[in-house]
C-alpha cells in the first residue's frame, strides 16, 4: 500500500547574509493512513521549514530547491496550480501552529476564523457551518461552545486557544494533521491535556499525524514512528519502542542521555559536547562527526547515506556498517 | 550598510560640505548687488549658474550661503528639541504614575495645535526676530513628537530583563539610565532627530517665505523662494532655485532618516 | 536546619489591576504568605506553573520587587531594612540568571563590558585586573576569552545563558537565583547548562533557589522542594520523597504530566481540567479545589482553606486529605 503522504528529496534553502543557509537537505520520509510520526530534533534541524514545506507556507527568501517531491494521495503538491493547492490546505492537510497567541488573527472571534475555514472549502449555508464550529468547539474540550463563538483570542487562556487551533484545523476532516511543536508554549498540566486531546481526535477521525517535537517524551506517548533530524537531515528512523530501546545513531543516543527523567533512579544527565553548527555551513561529510564520540576517518570524508539497520530501521552512520566500532 | 543608507549618507555628507565651505565655494558675495542697471532677474548663464534675482544678486552664491543658514538653523533646533523630548520622554517613561501623566498631557496640548501656527502665534508676537530667537522657538515648540516615541520605548526597555539583571548587580539609578536605558532607546531618537531636520528645513523656509524667518538681506531659501514669488512666470528660476535646495535637503534627510531606522532596528536583539 | 543562609517568611506581594475606570481595581495576589528557607550549599527548588507566583517570588526575595509584607533575611541581614545604598551594596551576595537568553543581556553592550560592570560597581577591580577577571570568568562558564569582545546577537541561546552566569558570578555572591535557567534552551544545551550550575556549585559553594516548571529538570539540580500552586505553598520536601510519594494533589497531576521518554514506561496521566485560574479571583476554600482530581474531595475543601502542615518526616503539604494522596501518583 503506497503512503498517503510521499516526500522525497525535499530540500529548502534561503538565502541570508551569510550565504546560503540549506535548512532542509535533501529529506524522505512517508507518512501513511492513520500513522502518527515524529519529526524529532532541536532548534537548527530543519523539522518546522519540513513542516511549512509541506504545504508550500515558505516566504522568500526561503525556496523549495528544484528536484523536490511531496506526492499527497498520488498528487505532486510542489507543482500543484495556485487554486487546487488550496483545497488540499486544510481539507487534505492540515497544521497546528506552536504559537496559539500569534497563530489565531486578533481581530476575528473564534467563531469566525472556524467558520471561515470551513466556508472556503465546502459551500454550506452559513448556519449549518455555524452548527458545525459549534460542534468542533465541545469537541475540543471547550465549555459553553456557543457563547466561546463569540469569544476573542485575548479573552482565551493559551490551552483555549490551542484547542481552538486544533478545532481549525479539524474542521474540514483533513487525511493528515501536522502539528508543529503543539504544546511548547503552553503549561506542563494543560500540556498534558492537549496531548490527550490530540491522540483522541486523531484516533476519532482517523488521522494520519506528524508531529514535530524537541521532547522526545512526548514522541514517546504519541508516536509510531521516529524519525530523528539534525543539521538539516533525517539521522535515524525507527519504530519508536525500538528507538528509545536501542539508538543507532549516536546523536540519537546522545539525546536520549541529555534528557532528565522523573522515571528510575536519579541519574545526571550526560551533556553531549558542542553545539548544532549554522545551516550555512554544515560540515563535510558527516555532519555529526564533530561532536561524535565515535568518529573515525571515514566519517571525516564520506558522508553516509541512510544504511539499512534492521526491520523499518535506519541511521545515517557508518556505525550500522562497521558495529563493532560500537565500543561498550 | 545598505544602499539607502550610503545614499543618505553621501548626499547629507555632501550638504554639510557645501554649508561649511560656502564662502569658499560661492562664486560671489551673496548680499552683493553686482549690477542693478543690466544684472536683474538674469537667466542661468555660466557667469550666474542659477541666474539672478532682482537685486541682482547671484543666486547659486545665495542658494549656497542658504545651506548654512538653514542647515545650522535646523540642527540647532533639532538639538535641541531632541534633548527636551529625551528628558521628557525618559522622566515620563521611568517614572510613571502622575509625573508621567502629567507630562503626557503637556504634550498632547503640544501635539493639538500645528506646529506652524503655533510658530506664527510666537513670532507674530516678535517684530523683527533674530536668528537666534528663531531658532530657540523652533526648537522649543519641536520636542512633542520625540518625548513620546522616546518614552514608549523606554517602557518598552524598562521590562526587559537585562534592566533587572543590572539592578540585581548593584547599578545604582544613573548609571542605569545613561548606559542601559538610554542606549537602548537611541534608534527612535536618531531617527527622529534625522527627519526632524528634514522638517525643520521646510518649516524655516515657510517661515521665511512668510517674511516671519531669517531677516533679509540674509539669504535663506525661503526668502529666496520669497524673493522670486512676483516673478514666477518671468523669472522663475529664482524661486525654482530656492525651492529646489529645499527639496533636495529634505529628500537628502528623509532617505538618511531611512536608512538609519533599517540599519538600527534588525541589529537589536 | 540549623542556620539556613535564606529564610523567607511569610512574603506577601500583591498586584492591583485595573479593571476599568468605574470599577475598582482588582487585587491579584501574586505571593499570598510564602515561608521557606535555604541551607548554605544547598539547592532549593521552586516549581510550578504560570500564575503561581514563583517568579515573583524569586525577584522578591532579591528585593528586585518590593514585597508587601514579610521578612527576607540573607546571611544574618534583613534585606527588607536596607536602604538604598546599603541594598546595592549588598547586593553583590546575591545574584540572578535570568530564563530569556535574548532578554536578559543588553544588545548594546559587549559581553565583556556587561560581566565586568559588577566588578567596576562593586570596586572589585578595574583595568586589566578586570579583564583579566572577566577571562577567567568566561572560561569558568565554558567560553573562550575571546568571547568578551562579542556583542549579544552574535552568540547562540546556550552561550548568551553561559555569559548571564559568568556576570552573575562577577561580585562572588553567595546565593543565586536562577529564573528558570534552562527552559529556554534545547535539550543537548540544556543538559551542558546544568552540568555547569552543578560544577559551580560544587566549585564555589553556592547556594541555589531553582526555579522551574519542568520537574525532570528539576530532579537535576536539587535535593528538596517547594511546590507552588496561585501564590501559595502546596507541597515541600526532599525531592525525591515526594517523587515517590506526593502529598498533595496538585503535584501528584504535575508529576504526571511530565513526559517520559520512554514508549514502554508510559502511564496514564492525571489531566486536570480546565486551565490554571487567574490569581485575580481566588475560589473559596482550598485554592486547588475546583480541578482537584482527588477522591476525597468533599464540601469540606470548598469552605476551609488548608493549613500547611507537617504530614511526615521533614514534609508539609496544604491539603485535607494529605495522608491519603500517595495511591493517585501514577
Amino acid at each position: 500500500m503506497s503512503a498517503l503522504l510521499q516526500v522525497r528529496h525535499l530540500t529548502t534553502t534561503f538565502d541570508t547574509a551569510a550565504g546560503v543557509a540549506r535548512a532542509v537537505d535533501d529529506v524522505s520520509f512517508d507518512l501513511h493512513e492513520r500513522e502518527t510520526l515524529a519529526l524529532v530534533g532541536e532548534s537548527g534541524c530543519g523539522k518546522s521549514v519540513t513542516a511549512l514545506s509541506l504545504l508550500r507556507l515558505v516566504e522568500p527568501p526561503g525556496q523549495i530547491v528544484h528536484g523536490s517531491s511531496i506526492r499527497f494521495g498520488g498528487r505532486e503538491l510542489l507543482t500543484l496550480p495556485p487554486e487546487d493547492l488550496r483545497q488540499v490546505r486544510g481539507a487534505g492537510i492540515a497544521i497546528v501552529f506552536q504559537e496559539p497567541g500569534t497563530s489565531l488573527n486578533p481581530v476575528l472571534t473564534v467563531g469566525l476564523q472556524i467558520t471561515e475555514t470551513i466556508h472556503a472549502h465546502e459551500r454550506v449555508p452559513k448556519r449549518e457551518a455555524r452548527e458545525r464550529a459549534v460542534e468542533l468547539l465541545r469537541l475540543v474540550g471547550i465549555a459553553d461552545a456557543p457563547q466561546r463563538m463569540r469569544s476573542y483570542p485575548h479573552e482565551l487562556s493559551g490551552g483555549m486557544r490551542q484547542r481552538v487551533m486544533i478545532a481549525i484545523a479539524l474542521s474540514c476532516r483533513p487525511k493528515v494533521l501536522i502539528a508543529d511543536e503543539p504544546t511548547t508554549a503552553l503549561d506542563v498540566t494543560v500540556q498534558a491535556q492537549i496531548l490527550e486531546l490530540l491522540a483522541e481526535l486523531r484516533d476519532r477521525f482517523a488521522m494520519a499525524m506528524l508531529l514535530i517535537t524537541h521532547n522526545l517524551g512526548i514522541a514517546a506517548g504519541i508516536a509510531d514512528r521516529i524519525a530523528v533530524m539534525y543539521a538539516g537531515r533525517i539521522v535515524e528512523t525507527a519504530p519508536t519502542g525500538a528507538l528509545f530501546r536501542e539508538p543507532l545513531h549516536p546523536y540519537t543516543a546522545g539525546l536520549l542521555r541529555a534528557a532528565p527523567r522523573l522515571d528510575g533512579p536519579a541519574r545526571p544527565v550526560a551533556a553531549s559536547p558542542g553545539s548544532v553548527p549554522p545551516a550555512t555551513a554544515w560540515p563535510p561529510a558527516c555532519r555529526f562527526h564533530p561532536r561524535c564520540p565515535y568518529a573515525w576517518d571515514r566519517c571525516r570524508t564520506d558522508e553516509p547515506s541512510l544504511l539499512d539497520g534492521g526491520p523499518a530501521r535506519e541511521a545515517r552512520c557508518w556505525l550500522v556498517a562497521e558495529p563493532l566500532r560500537r565500543k561498550a | 550598510m545598505s544602499r539607502r543608507l550610503r545614499l543618505g549618507t553621501a548626499l547629507v555628507g555632501a550638504l554639510v560640505v557645501v554649508a561649511i565651505f560656502a564662502p569658499a565655494l560661492a562664486p560671489y558675495d551673496p548680499i552683493a548687488q553686482l549690477d542693478l542697471m543690466d544684472g536683474r532677474n538674469l537667466p542661468p548663464s555660466g557667469a550666474h549658474p542659477l541666474g539672478t534675482d532682482l537685486y541682482s544678486r547671484d543666486l547659486l552664491s545665495r542658494v549656497l550661503h542658504g545651506a548654512r543658514v538653514s542647515l545650522t538653523i535646523a540642527t540647532i533646533a533639532v538639538v535641541l528639541s531632541i534633548t527636551l523630548g529625551t528628558v521628557v520622554g525618559l522622566t515620563a517613561g521611568l517614572t510613571g504614575g502622575w509625573v508621567d501623566a502629567a507630562l503626557m498631557r503637556a504634550v498632547d496640548a503640544g501635539l493639538a495645535i500645528p506646529r506652524i501656527f503655533l510658530l506664527l502665534a510666537v513670532l507674530a508676537l516678535w517684530e523683527g526676530i533674530s536668528v537666534l530667537a528663531l531658532v530657540l522657538v523652533l526648537g522649543l515648540t519641536g520636542w512633542f513628537g520625540t518625548s513620546r516615541l522616546v518614552r514608549a520605548e523606554v517602557q518598552s526597555v524598562r521590562g526587559r530583563d537585562f534592566i533587572a539583571a543590572a539592578c540585581a548587580a548593584g547599578v545604582g539609578p544613573l548609571r542605569l539610565v545613561l548606559r542601559h536605558v538610554l542606549p537602548n532607546t537611541a534608534a527612535p531618537i536618531i531617527v527622529s532627530a534625522t527627519l526632524g531636520v528634514g522638517y525643520v528645513i521646510l518649516v524655516e523656509a515657510g517661515l521665511s517665505y512668510l517674511g516671519m524667518g531669517v531677516p533679509p538681506p540674509l539669504p535663506s531659501w525661503g526668502n529666496i523662494i520669497r524673493d522670486g514669488h512676483p516673478f514666477l512666470v518671468l523669472a522663475p528660476w529664482i524661486s525654482a532655485a530656492g525651492g529646489g535646495a529645499v527639496v533636495l535637503t529634505v529628500m537628502a534627510f528623509t532617505v538618511l532618516g531611512d536608512g538609519l531606522q533599517e540599519w538600527l532596528d534588525p541589529r537589536r536583539a | 536546619m540549623s542556620d539556613p543562609l535564606v529564610v523567607v517568611r511569610d512574603l506577601v506581594r500583591h498586584f492591583d489591576v485595573p479593571q476599568g475606570p468605574f470599577r475598582a481595581p482588582a487585587r491579584l495576589r501574586a505571593v499570598d504568605g510564602v515561608s521557606l528557607a535555604i541551607a548554605e550549599g544547598e539547592t532549593l527548588a521552586l516549581v510550578g506553573e504560570s500564575g503561581s507566583g514563583k517568579t515573583t517570588l524569586g525577584r522578591c526575595v532579591l528585593r528586585l520587587i518590593e514585597p508587601d509584607a514579610g521578612t527576607v533575611t540573607i546571611d544574618g541581614v534583613d534585606v527588607r531594612a536596607l536602604d538604598r545604598r546599603a541594598l546595592r551594596a549588598f547586593r553583590r551576595r546575591m545574584q540572578v540568571v535570568f530564563q530569556d537568553p535574548y532578554g536578559s543581556l543588553n544588545p548594546r553592550m559587549r559581553v565583556g563590558t556587561a560581566i565586568r560592570e559588577p566588578l567596576e560597581i562593586h570596586g572589585l577591580a578595574r583595568g586589566r585586573e578586570a579583564d583579566a577577571r572577566v577571562a577567567r570568568l568566561l572560561e569558568e562558564v565554558g567560553l573562550d576569552a575571546s568571547f568578551a569582545a562579542r556583542r549579544p546577537h552574535e552568540l547562540s541561546g546556550g552561550q548568551r545563558q553561559r555569559v548571564g552566569i559568568a556576570r552573575a558570578l562577577a561580585p562572588e555572591p553567595r546565593f543565586l537565583v536562577l529564573d528558570e535557567p534552562v527552559s529556554a534552551l534545547d535539550v543537548s544545551v540544556q543538559a551542558q547548562v546544568l552540568t555547569l550550575l552543578r560544577e559551580l556549585q560544587d566549585r564555589r559553594g553556592l547556594t541555589y533557589l531553582f526555579i522551574a516548571h519542568d520537574l525532570a529538570v528539576v530532579r537535576q539540580m536539587a535535593a528538596r522542594l517547594t511546590v507552588m500552586y496561585l501564590g501559595r505553598i502546596v507541597e515541600e520536601g526532599p525531592a525525591e520523597a515526594i517523587y515517590r510519594a506526593p502529598k498533595h494533589p496538585y503535584t501528584a497531576a504535575l508529576l504526571s504530566a511530565v513526559p517520559v521518554p520512554d514508549p514502554d514506561g508510559q502511564r496514564a496521566r492525571i489531566v486536570l481540567p480546565g486551565d490554571p485560574p487567574s490569581p485575580v479571583t481566588l475560589p473559596p476554600g482550598c485554592v486547588f479545589h475546583p480541578r482537584c482530581p482527588h477522591p476525597l474531595k468533599d464540601d469540606r475543601c470548598r469552605t476551609d482553606i488548608p493549613a500547611l502542615r507537617e504530614v511526615d518526616e521533614g514534609r508539609r503539604s496544604a491539603c485535607h486529605y494529605a495522608e491519603q494522596t500517595t495511591p493517585l501518583a501514577p
